[in-house]
């Protein structure tokens, strides 16, 4: 891909995905894969950063017989979801005004 | 490599983390080798590069954090910042000679800094003090040794900022590996 994703991009795109559902390290490490070129170790420091900051918690769930640890969006999450949408369409016009030609400089 | 050695090897370069930090990174790439199951133990082993290469980013993250922390405890999480970028060096999966003069760079620019910003403290002082004893005998040196010392203060911020500027490059530079 031409355009790389910064650490902030992939912070919103955690938090969205983790919005519709929530999911654990290894699952949300390949489904973020699936759309995103990213490295598998790059995802830890990620949920961490995002945990740190209030904007994740986590619980255990019993599988076969060992735990897995589920990360969930909180409600500050929700709300910095919210922020992301609205930074983002106002992002997008921009480069949209800038590649289609119609931005008056 | 298996699974054990790696991890294994994981741990061992994270020793300087705090316990829980350690505890709960080691927790997460377990549960992931868990998860993708032992048939695809190589693949993950694969992907993950090598426990030098998880150990960086780890590191990385912790020292930038250690660096975002309030203002009131600044100056001690600024040197665990420091330190942790020091060791997100030397756990980087850059070759041994480049992390050691990077490494020896940091130290002397932290030294040299640390020196530098002691002789101003120490310069800044004297020139208060007297400017105080001469306040009423020589005025304009009065007001000399105000503007030295404003400038000393301003010099001393400067560095500090550089300081931290250059901490934020290296844990760019760890993060982007």
């Amino acid at each position: 891909m031409l355009f790389s994703i910064n650490s902030g991009l992939l912070e919103a795109c955690v938090l969205a995905i983790l919005k519709t559902e929530d999911s654990y390290g290894y699952k949300l490490t390949q489904d973020v894969k699936a759309l995103i070129p990213i490295s598998e170790s790059t995802l830890y420091p990620v949920l961490r950063r995002l945990q740190a900051e209030g904007f994740l918690q986590t619980y255990d769930r019993a599988i076969d017989g060992r735990m897995r640890k589920y990360y969930a969006v909180t409600n500050a999450g929700k709300i910095r979801c919210h922020e992301h949408v609205t930074e983002w369409a106002a992002f997008k016009k921009i480069i949209d005004g800038i590649f289609i030609g119609d931005t008056e400089l | 490599m298996t699974r054990d050695e790696f991890l294994f090897g994981l741990e061992q370069r994270l020793h300087a983390l705090p316990r829980d930090e350690r505890v709960e990174a080691l927790r997460y790439y377990r549960e992931y080798f868990d998860e993708a199951g032992t048939e695809h133990e190589q693949d993950v082993i694969r992907e993950l590069k090598s426990p030098a290469h998880v150990a960086a980013k780890i590191l990385a993250e912790y020292s930038q954090k250690q660096t975002n922390l309030s203002a009131a405890t600044r100056v001690k999480h600024g040197f665990r910042g420091i330190w942790f970028a020091l060791l997100a060096i030397f756990a980087a999966p850059i070759a041994i000679p480049v992390a050691i003069a990077i490494g020896i760079v940091v130290i002397l620019m932290v030294i040299v800094g640390v020196v530098v910003i002691f002789a101003f403290i120490v310069a800044g002082f004297a020139l208060v003090v007297s400017a105080v004893l001469s306040i009423f005998v020589r005025p304009a040196f009065f007001v000399f040794a105000i503007g030295a010392v404003l400038v000393i203060y301003a010099v001393i911020r400067l560095m500090l900022l550089a300081f931290s500027k250059m901490i934020f490059v290296i844990q760019k530079f760890i993060q982007g590996l």
